[in-house]
């Protein structure tokens, strides 16, 4: 008796931890309706989403190059290795290039987004909720979504994709340097061999789709959790992790949900 | 931080941004080898298509002079179209 | 102007009528208040922490709707408004929040100029000439150019105040003003509160819970408690009040109505070891 009582308990708990969930969904689904619909401050005073644009994708340029560089020397060295294996070394030129621009790419420059600059807007809107700016703004009858909010979510959403780009330029790049340069796989071979096998409407474009999803996910889940963020000191700080691992889970996600679509023969192909 | 500032280095990494795209398509995808003229569309029948795939090459002298648009069994011949 | 019929109604700028609110309805946080607030004048509401009177102060700011009864604010039914005429109503309106919420992003200047630059569009020089009024009027034009992570307490507080005046509104909020200051801006904010006010013909509502210094601004206070207005005066009225709450209130006495010690259980019971 007393067994069924506790688990009876676990299973309410669950069952309003599940509820909770969905109903905090449908409440940031609302929210990033009414975002979008009263983005027009952030569109017309361009030079608010710039500055956002800065914050949050000049600022990760570092961080986005750097470890672009790093993985695509680290596939070159992987991708050798098995690769010579089958005498098959200058494919390595496609190896690199599919791996970063269809999923590396998008994916891993989506988490170090969500890391560097998704926790920074998170934290950033949550503290001028706990410090009552956003409060402030309502009452000089100045709507905080449209004029801190939209911003934001437009310049992450602007940055995404072009920060995947670079990531998978410099990927290739870190390619090139350790396959050709170190290694002594055929430039030729590398460059001619990844140009016939990459497409541009398949592998690019799907990539750079990829990448604006990720942009949208990751900065919705960043400004939401910050509006929503309980305004203390230790709210804010639970809000930040959450946009961290939320973000990353759902980029993996989608990830899984894109590639599925896009890459196996789901479509057709052109 | 003062505003033109700002607008510099968006401006840097917007652009360095599309370079990067226009890196990608250029050097690495095949936009290079795009050529608009004008093709045309050939049908076959085959019993059996192997290990035939859509997009894959199809190539003339070694040449890649168009790829596999689409494969569909034909229900009235019975044959891979 | 014409004096109407209704000038007697329309010579307060905002009334409460039987409101009661409550974030949770069994829970009311506000019991059936009524009150009115003469235009021009500065009006105190005072009690203790969490009786309701930032509650009450964001009733009248329109945050809130009242669960029951009406707030009537600046003429209009605050249950009435949607969104566009709620910010209509609030550009006529003011409001000190606790500790300032200056913008931390932009500098004093800026943070002043704010409001002029969201609600009105003004050439470059005729705004400057009008922050840097704003900003002499609470003695900072020194301070345009700093941020505000360079002000003590007192001038941040100073500079939201020069903020939240800058579209002369007709009603000035203020929420706990005089909190953590020290004596010198204590009196500073007091002197301002009642200048700005009377230069501007406004109207300032003053929650508070420091007594002395906000007894000697004000010219009528309504007291609360536990969610009901339980005395209301002018200061020398409240000053003799003989009302137990109010009375021990002004006086800063540790017993009365408010007791010293929380519920607990009998200390006798509490210090015996506890039954195997």
């Amino acid at each position: 008796m007393q067994i069924v009582a506790a688990l009876r308990q676990r299973l309410e708990r669950l069952g309003a931890g599940v509820t909770s969930h969905v109903w905090r969904l449908g409440f940031a689904s609302r929210f990033l309706a009414y975002l979008v619909v009263h983005s027009g401050t952030a569109l017309r005073r361009f030079r608010l989403t710039i500055a956002e644009i800065y914050f949050a994708g000049v600022l990760s340029l570092i961080i986005i190059l750097v470890s672009g560089l790093f993985v695509g020397m680290v596939l070159a060295l992987q991708g050798y290795d098995t690769l010579q294996r089958f005498g098959a070394s200058e494919s390595l030129g496609v190896l690199v290039a599919l791996s970063l621009v269809r999923e590396l790419g998008p994916v891993v420059a989506g988490l170090l987004f969500a890391s560097r600059a998704g926790s920074a807007i998170t934290a950033e809107i949550g503290l001028m909720k706990a410090t009552e700016q956003l409060s402030a703004m309502e009452m000089m009858a100045v709507d905080p979504v449209a004029r801190v909010v939209a911003p934001r979510f437009w310049g992450g959403v602007i940055s995404m994709p072009l920060l995947a780009a670079l990531f998978s330029a410099m990927g290739i790049f870190g390619g090139y340097l350790v396959g050709v340069q170190l290694i002594g796989v055929d430039a030729g071979a590398f460059w001619s061999q990844m140009q016939a096998a990459v497409d541009l409407r398949n592998d690019i474009v799907n990539g750079i789709i990829k990448s604006v999803v990720f942009g949208v996910a990751v900065t919705w889940i960043a400004v939401f959790e910050g509006y929503d963020a309980p305004p203390t000191a230790e709210g804010v700080s639970r809000a930040t992790t959450r946009t961290v691992v939320t973000s990353s889970l759902a980029i993996l996600a989608l990830d899984f949900v894109l590639t599925a679509l896009m890459f196996t023969g789901g479509g057709h192909g052109q | 931080m003062n505003r033109s500032a700002i607008d510099l280095w968006v401006g840097i990494f917007v652009a360095a941004g599309l370079a990067g795209l226009l890196f990608l398509a250029l050097k690495v995808g095949n936009l290079a080898s795009f050529n608009t003229a004008p093709a045309y569309q050939v049908y076959a029948k085959f019993a059996n298509i192997g290990g035939l795939k859509a997009r894959a090459p199809v190539k003339s002298a070694g040449v890649v002079i168009g790829r596999v648009a689409d494969i569909r069994f034909d229900n009235e011949s019975y044959e891979a179209l | 102007m014409q004096q109407s019929p209704d000038s007697e109604r329309h010579s307060s700028i905002v009334e409460i009528g039987n409101v009661s609110f409550g974030y949770d309805p069994a829970h009311p946080v506000l019991r059936d208040i009524n009150l009115k607030i003469a235009r021009g004048s500065v009006v105190g509401i005072m009690g203790q922490s969490g009786c309701g009177k930032t509650t009450l102060l964001r009733i009248i700011m329109g945050a809130y709707l009242p669960s029951g009864g009406t707030a009537r604010v600046l003429g209009e039914l605050t249950g009435k408004l949607d969104r566009e005429g709620l910010y209509r109503m609030r550009r006529k309106m003011g409001m000190l929040f606790q500790f300032g919420a200056l913008f931390t992003d932009m500098s004093v200047y800026e943070n002043v100029a704010f409001p002029l630059r969201e609600h009105a569009e003004l050439p470059d020089d005729l705004l400057r000439d009008l922050v840097l009024l704003k900003l002499q009027a609470v003695g900072l034009r020194g301070a345009a150019r700093l941020m505000p992570t360079e002000l003590s307490g007192g001038m941040a507080r100073r500079v939201a105040l020069a903020r939240s005046i800058a579209l002369d509104p007709q009603l000035i909020l203020y929420d706990e003003p005089f909190t953590g200051l020290d004596p010198i801006s204590f009196g500073v904010i007091a002197r301002l509160i009642r200048e700005l006010n009377d230069s501007l013909g406004a109207t300032s509502i003053i929650v508070t819970h420091d007594v002395q210094e906000a007894l000697g601004v004000v010219d009528y206070v309504y007291f609360m408690a536990a969610g009901r207005v339980i005395a209301q005066g002018t200061p020398a009225e409240i000053r003799a009040s003989s009302e137990p709450f109010v009375n021990q209130f002004v006086n800063g006495k540790s017993e009365g109505p408010v007791p010293f010690h929380y519920p607990a259980p009998d200390y006798g019971a509490d210090l015996e070891p506890a039954a195997a």
